[in-house]
């Protein structure tokens, strides 16, 4: 038996579940039913569903959500087993209880997301966690490289990959992000290799494509942080985007910033994730953390400047 | 968009592949189902024309590799999975079993490269194409691949 044979006998048992097609026929049949129907057959518990629709006069909604959901649930069990349909739109949308801060306690790094990023092709830039440059103590991590590449979408592309300890005090990016966090985040810590900004332009015309930031923070306390902004002119958010609010969680509401840019903040065992998204043009805005507090988070959002981020692409 | 029997018909022929490929990447069967199932959708809804099978096959793995990326970069992610293996996994030899968990235990990055070139029947190059890679990078996870699981590979039956 040859290579070939031995490795096609190993992973004869991997194969979809039975029921996956039948599953898939379903959504696609139940697609002529009312917009946002949800699967009965997965669907327990669910309390209420509550469906608002701002107006896109209202000057907030310049910067945010123009149209979303807010769906209840009485339980964590009840969220994850909910599988919802997208009219319209080529995904199902499942949502995943999160574990408990025990169960995450490993949560991933931006330096390990970045070399997972990069095994599977997402960054192909396997040069950029590794320190070639010849530094100061002032910039332990500095790195720049461009790379040019055929997007199936976008055609010809230009990415920069941008890593280096100063991202992690102030990030400019023109027409998406101007921050100068280091007031905001005086307690916090750059996690070491833990700044990373990758853009995209179109080679012919520097138009931004897409834009990805992943800027990671830790305290002397154990505290960690994590900003992240995603920007894809084709993403998929251009239609709603839905919050879901949960009694399950600790904590779970809508906090408006004072440039006017709502942020939902999820609490659960100690950990928080703030969202905003900008649904029109594909802007989004997260910080994760575990240890701190609502309030903390708050404090950072009130300091952060948003406004242009979640407005860009318009 | 595909009739239901044309989309029927793919489906059952590609999605064995692209769970295989879920389940490398993500090492659990219940995000290689979600994967799947949100694959398949989108199969049925694009109208996107495909030249040929090859055209199909390697569009399907984008989207794949697309969605796995979405479940690793979910709000409230974790570093590993603990459902690991398949629950009801029964190997003709129990050495083929050997080798499956070998080759789960290797970095993604090599898994990738392993199914892609000996189960999909890539070529070196095709997967440099797919992974957005260059040849030379696949070429060695192939071979530092190989040369982890040479014990299981070489074994005499």
């Amino acid at each position: 038996m040859n290579e070939h044979q031995k490795i096609e006998k190993a992973f004869s048992v991997l194969h979809a579940s039975p029921n996956t097609l039948e599953e898939v026929l379903n959504m696609t049949e139940n697609n002529a039913s009312p917009i946002h129907a949800f699967r009965p057959a997965k669907m327990v518990l669910v309390a209420a569903v509550l469906v608002l629709v701002l107006a896109t006069t209202a000057f907030a909604a310049d910067y945010i959500i123009n149209q979303r959901e807010i769906f209840f649930f009485d339980s964590l069990e009840a969220m994850a087993l909910l599988q919802r349909e997208h009219n319209n739109k080529n995904e199902a949308l499942s949502y995943t209880a999160p574990g408990t801060a025990e169960e995450n306690k490993n949560m991933e790094t931006v330096p390990e997301h970045v070399a997972l990023s990069m095994e599977v092709g997402y960054y192909w830039d396997e040069t950029i966690l590794s320190d070639e440059s010849d530094n100061s103590e002032d910039t332990p991590w500095e790195h720049r490289k461009v790379t040019q590449w055929q997007d199936e979408d976008y055609g010809s592309l230009s990415t920069e990959y941008l890593a280096g300890s100063g991202y992690a005090q102030r990030l400019v990016i023109p027409g998406h992000i101007d921050w100068d966090i280091s007031a905001a985040l005086a307690d916090f810590i750059p996690e070491q290799e833990g700044q990373l900004v990758v853009v995209s332009r179109k080679t012919n015309s520097d138009q931004i494509m897409m834009v990805q930031s992943l800027l990671g923070y830790t305290t002397a306390e154990g505290k960690r942080f994590q900003i992240e902004y995603d920007y894809d002119a084709g993403s998929r958010y251009l239609s709603e985007k839905e919050f879901i609010l949960s009694s399950g969680y600790d904590y779970c509401a809508i906090y408006t910033t004072p440039d006017q840019v709502e942020v939902l903040i999820q609490e659960f065992d100690g950990q928080i994730w703030a969202e905003a998204v900008n649904v029109e043009s594909g802007n989004a805005f997260r910080i994760y953390t575990t240890g701190c507090t609502v309030a903390e988070i708050e404090n950072i959002l009130d300091r952060i400047e948003l406004s242009l981020p979640m407005n860009a692409g318009k | 968009m595909l009739t239901k029997e044309r989309f029927t018909s793919l489906a059952q022929k590609y999605m064995d592949m692209i769970f295989r490929f879920a389940y490398s990447c993500l090492k659990s069967r219940a995000d290689a189902d979600d994967v799947t199932q949100n694959v398949l959708l989108a199969l049925y809804k694009t109208d996107k024309e495909f030249e040929n099978d090859q055209h199909l096959k390697n569009w399907l793995l984008r989207i794949t590799t697309n969605e796995c990326k979405k479940h690793w970069r979910s709000p409230w992610r974790k570093t590993a999975d603990l459902d690991s293996l398949p629950q009801d996994a029964v190997w003709e030899e129990p050495q083929h079993g050997d080798l499956f968990h070998a080759i789960m235990e290797l970095d993604r990055k090599y898994r990738l490269v392993i199914l892609l070139y000996y189960i999909e029947g890539y070529s070196i190059a095709e997967i440099g194409q797919l992974l957005g890679l260059p040849q030379g990078t696949v070429g060695t996870r192939l071979r530092r691949a190989r040369e982890k699981l040479k014990h299981y590979l070489t074994e005499e039956e």
